[in-house]
């Protein structure tokens, strides 16, 4: 001990710090809050403590149990995604460019009633180069037999640029769902030929861009009954001169994470602008976002964009979630105009008035009061953020009211949404994690590069629960990941999840939850009015004196695009009370369902136009 | 090491002090030994030592009992390294005018240098009674007193330097060297009189939570705790470990048993309120922090956690009190931004439109006026490393993309 002693004497370690007025150590006091003091180009909470599970693993790739409920299976190589993988750059990851990862999306490009899977992929630096073929994205046809085959290729849908984001929409209303993926470069609108084939006609359109897009987000912001678009933009990089620790134009704390050197950015690099396309009608669309005030003049770094109705008044506004720097939110005024409402609705910062690193958004009604409530990923060192909504678009962070803060805080988060993963009638709340900075598995700081999924089981009184890991089930699964989509993959009322990995083949998290309730979706079809696919519709349902909320919406999670189907889980109960539609155009539709544990299709101002009973006679989901 | 550190230092007080002298006899110099001096003079202001040293050896061939001549001969032979030389001549001028302003400084400076650090001693003591507000003689004094590995004495005298000139980097280094040397004797004889003291682990345990190893700075101050568990202090030091490592029920324990030693104890009251209300537990939270200002109503943060405690408590017009008392420039900045925070989220929740844009102007302004300092920060150490020999930063294995 004598020599413990007598180092920390001889480094001086003992006196360097001034007493402060609240603690005798000198330690830093616990009751102020941390200022970012990991200066990292990414990280903006403070430094927290490491922590570890029994078998000294970080907590973000550990902290498994043998036992405990089997929610999940990584199901991806027996449904075939793991015929392809993510590739972006190098894995050691020295620049941002190859550290964002791709996100995913769900669409039934077929029209065949199943779920099909975009993977949206990055690329190399000598495919940018032209000296390799570069990695294809990938488009996963649902073969409705619990597999998938890649069609990418037949269908045109390549990509074969630097990928980020993906996100759906019939903008043309033809009826078929088109793909608009975004890229650093050029961005592509892939319109549907209705053959199994797309055609980019970003150029066309006027939405190809040309910087670096991230999160696109669809909306009809106008009401005038077509989808006009929302892109992201990251940051202002040239891959030729990519930023370098210590250059002139880039400060050396924005290359370090805990005082270790790691990739450069996002802070101390330009941010890019934001772009919002009006849907002109005639398959092109006009840059309106400088009119409009919603072009990013701050220069924040956009990742995750959503249209959602907010202040629940019908129209869709527009929430952007930026990495390190103030989230957006623009409420829609409802004649064709945006408001500012970024700090003043509390949507900016976190509940201490702390800008953090924003990936992903999730939306939904958590608490079935009819509000849209958001949640936002962030880094490690940081809670990701629950906003409660009041339902006037007023937003309150109560992460640690509702028992999300804390154990979140060592994980990095991406792909986020909100799902009933045992259709009990209230949404639970899934994260995708995964570090940016592979150097985290070289130090003892409590995390990891490759993390693992997080799901909080709603406890229905606004609390939170975090379901177990258990080994050898989809939560246990650990990996890079970015991107994350949501839908009923099968058919069968569960909601699973599609996850893409930065480097890595996909995860496929296959819902095998053991509960036996009753549930029910809808394909929401809009009419002369509304957009087709009917993004923007919001339906409430009513079973057993309990309202839940659903919303049609194109993009939010991290890059992503979730399934269109507005899904309900009914607990016990067999028979739905009540449906009411609001459908983009203002219309209010009300519907009495004769028949649950199926999947229902819409039609504005038809009412139920389709029953495909694919399960009739099967009862309740499994 | 030293004459590295005070070498500007030296020469700027050597060029003030050669100037004095130069306008107090300037005047009474015949026409070439007036010549001479002001040459000395000059060569000293441009830093030529050795023309310095042979103008003034001039100066003395025509007035050889000028004291203020072998002053500055004295000065000049310093400078110029000659340090015997320079004591001589320093004498002969003490010896010519006895009280010769700074001669003894110098004398004492030179016999430091030479390393008779008593003589020095002698000198400078002399020096700082005759000219007991100069800073440097005190300065001077405390440098010598700890080359005589006497921290205490050399404490005292760079205490009076910093407090007669509280500006000066060079009497805050050696002041904080030398209240360092004093920590370290006092722990050194801690440790040899019982290594298994609570006063030892209490050591260890700041040092640990001062390094932010957290873990090993709680089971330090479980062991003090062990060794003397009424001791005052050590359940509060115990919790803020807990709470940095994030042990929320620890420290909330650790707290209370401080307040049970304790009960007047307002800072362990208002971390304790903090951290329960921190905790969503604002019931027990509240009457803590008011427990804790009314026993010292300086500590302005409790009022961030109060007015945090009565919102969850749903009495906004409290909270709304305590929160504008949060922003008193006697409270931490961090939370003093936060607060003007919190108002705008709550008035805005009061739908108090305007008092809610009031507050998050002020919160934005304060906000952006604290992240410009930090990039200022940045950018300054930024410039400062670029002044630094330039490393490669890219790893040798990298392909330029």
């Amino acid at each position: 001990m004598q020599e413990v002693l007598g180092a920390m004497l001889s480094a001086g370690v003992l006196l360097t710090a001034p007493l402060s007025a609240q603690t005798r150590s000198g330690a830093p006091d616990p009751s102020v809050p941390q200022e970012s003091t990991a200066h990292a180009g990414m990280a903006t909470g403070g430094v927290h403590p490491a922590e570890f599970d029994r078998e000294h693993r970080p907590i973000t790739a550990g902290g498994f149990v043998t036992t405990g409920p089997v929610i999940f299976l990584n199901a991806a190589k027996e449904a075939g995604l793991t015929t392809w993988h993510h590739e972006a750059g190098a894995p050691d990851k020295r620049f941002i460019l190859e550290a964002n990862g791709a996100g995913v999306a769900l669409l039934d490009y077929d029209n065949d009633g199943w779920l099909d899977i975009y993977m949206v992929n990055g690329t190399t630096y000598d495919a940018l180069d032209g000296k390799a073929t570069p990695p294809h994205a990938a488009l996963f046809h649902n073969n409705h037999d619990g597999t998938f085959t890649n069609v990418a290729a037949q269908a045109g849908v390549t990509n074969d640029r630097w990928g980020y984001g993906a996100v759906v929409a019939d903008y043309d209303n033809d009826g078929w769902p088109d793909l608009y993926v975004t890229n650093y470069g050029k961005n592509r609108l892939y319109h549907n030929n209705h053959d199994g084939t797309f055609t980019d006609v970003a150029e066309k359109a006027g939405v190809a861009l040309g910087s670096w897009s991230t999160g696109a987000t669809f909306g009809d912001y106008d009401g005038d009954g077509r989808l006009d678009l929302f892109v992201a933009g990251y940051l202002e990089y040239d891959v030729r001169q990519p930023p370098v620790s210590g250059s002139k134009a880039m400060h050396y704390s924005s290359c370090q994470f805990r005082g270790v050197p790691v990739m450069c950015g996002p802070q101390g690099i330009r941010g890019e602008l934001d772009h919002l396309f009006h849907n002109n009608g005639d398959g092109t669309f006009t840059d309106v976002s400088e009119k409009l005030g919603v072009s990013n003049p701050h220069r924040y770094y956009g990742l995750g964009a959503l249209f959602v109705d907010v202040n629940n008044d019908g129209k869709p506004d527009l929430v952007v979630a930026d990495d390190s720097t103030p989230n957006y939110l623009y409420i829609n005024k409802g004649n064709g105009t945006f408001e500012d409402q970024s700090y003043a609705s509390g949507f900016a910062l976190n509940g201490d008035g702390r800008e953090m690193a924003n990936m992903g958004i999730a939306a939904g009604d958590y608490q079935n009061n009819g509000h849209m409530d958001l949640v936002t990923t962030t880094f490690s060192d940081d809670y990701k953020v629950v906003f409660e909504n009041d339902g006037t678009g007023n937003l309150n962070d109560v992460s640690y009211k509702v028992g999300v803060a804390i154990p979140t805080i060592p994980f990095v988060g991406f792909g986020d949404g909100f799902l009933d993963f045992d259709n009990d009638g209230w949404k639970d709340l899934l994260f995708v994690d995964g570090h940016t900075y592979p150097e985290v598995d070289k130090e003892a700081w409590g995390t990891s590069y490759a993390q693992r999924p997080l799901l909080f089981h709603n406890l229905q009184h606004g609390k939170f629960e975090l379901m177990p890991a258990v080994e050898g089930t989809g939560l246990a699964a650990v990996t890079v990941a970015r991107g994350a989509a949501f839908g009923d993959l099968f058919n069968n009322g569960k909601i699973d999840v599609v996850i893409n990995n930065v480097d890595q083949v996909p995860v496929l998290l296959r819902n095998v939850n053991p509960d036996h309730h009753h549930w029910v979706e809808l394909k929401l079809i809009g009419g002369s009015k509304s957009p087709r696919d009917a993004v923007g519709a919001t339906v409430y349902l009513t079973a057993s004196g309990m309202r839940q909320r659903g919303d049609v919406l194109s993009g939010g999670s991290y890059l992503s695009s979730n399934d269109f189907r507005v899904h309900f889980g009914l607990g016990d109960v067999a028979t739905v009370d009540h449906v009411e539609i609001h459908w983009p155009s203002g219309a209010v539709e009300q519907l009495k369902l004769s028949a649950v544990d199926r999947i229902l299709i819409v039609e504005e101002g038809k009412g139920i136009t389709e029953d495909p009973c694919r399960h009739c006679g099967q009862g309740r989901a499994n | 090491m030293l004459t590295d550190v005070f070498g500007h230092w030296l020469r700027s007080l050597t060029i003030a002090l050669v100037l004095q002298l130069c306008c107090q006899i300037g005047i009474a110099q015949d026409g070439d030994a007036k010549t001479w001096f002001e040459q000395g003079n000059d060569a000293i202001r441009k830093g030529d030592a050795t023309a310095a040293v042979r103008d003034f050896q001039e100066f003395l061939q025509l007035r050889p009992e000028s004291a203020e001549g072998y002053f500055n001969l004295g000065l000049a032979l310093q400078s110029a390294g000659q340090l015997e030389d320079s004591l001589t001549a320093l004498h002969k001028a003490a010896s010519l005018q006895p009280g010769l302003h700074g001669v003894q400084l110098f004398t004492g400076i030179v016999s430091y240098k030479l390393n008779r650090l008593s003589a020095a001693h002698d000198e400078l003591v002399s020096e700082t009674r005759l000219e007991p507000r100069n800073a440097a003689g005190w300065m001077w004094l405390g440098v010598v007193e700890l080359a005589r590995e006497h921290a205490d004495a050399a404490a005292a005298a760079l205490d009076k330097a910093v407090a007669l000139d509280p500006t000066n980097l060079d009497i805050l280094y050696h002041r904080g060297r030398a209240h360092l040397l004093i920590s370290k004797e006092s722990y050194s004889a801690m440790f040899k009189l019982n290594p298994d003291s609570s006063r030892v682990y209490e050591v260890l345990g700041q040092s640990d939570a001062e390094a932010y190893r957290p873990d090993e700075a709680i089971a330090d101050f479980q062991l003090a705790i062990r060794a003397a568990p009424h001791q005052p202090g050590l359940n509060e030091e115990l919790g803020d470990a807990c709470w940095t490592a994030g042990k929320f029920q620890e420290a909330d324990d650790a707290y209370a048993q401080e307040i049970k030693n304790d009960a007047s104890n307002a800072v362990t009251l208002y971390k304790l309120g903090s951290l329960r209300v921190t905790r969503s537990d604002a019931a027990s939270g509240v009457p803590l922090l008011e427990r804790a200002l009314a026993l010292d109503p300086t500590i302005s943060d409790a009022h961030y956690y109060l007015g945090k405690g009565e919102v969850a408590l749903g009495k906004n017009e409290l909270a709304i009190e305590h929160f504008r008392q949060a922003t008193n420039p006697r409270g931490t900045e961090q939370l003093r931004i936060m607060s003007w925070y919190q108002l705008a989220i709550l008035y805005r929740n009061l739908h108090r439109t305007q008092e809610a844009g009031e507050a998050l102007a002020a919160f934005v302004k304060m906000k952006a006026a604290r992240d410009q300092r930090q990039q200022n920060k940045f950018e300054e150490q930024g410039r400062r490393r670029d002044q630094l020999p330039r490393q490669e930063t890219i790893p040798a294995t990298a392909d330029p993309p």
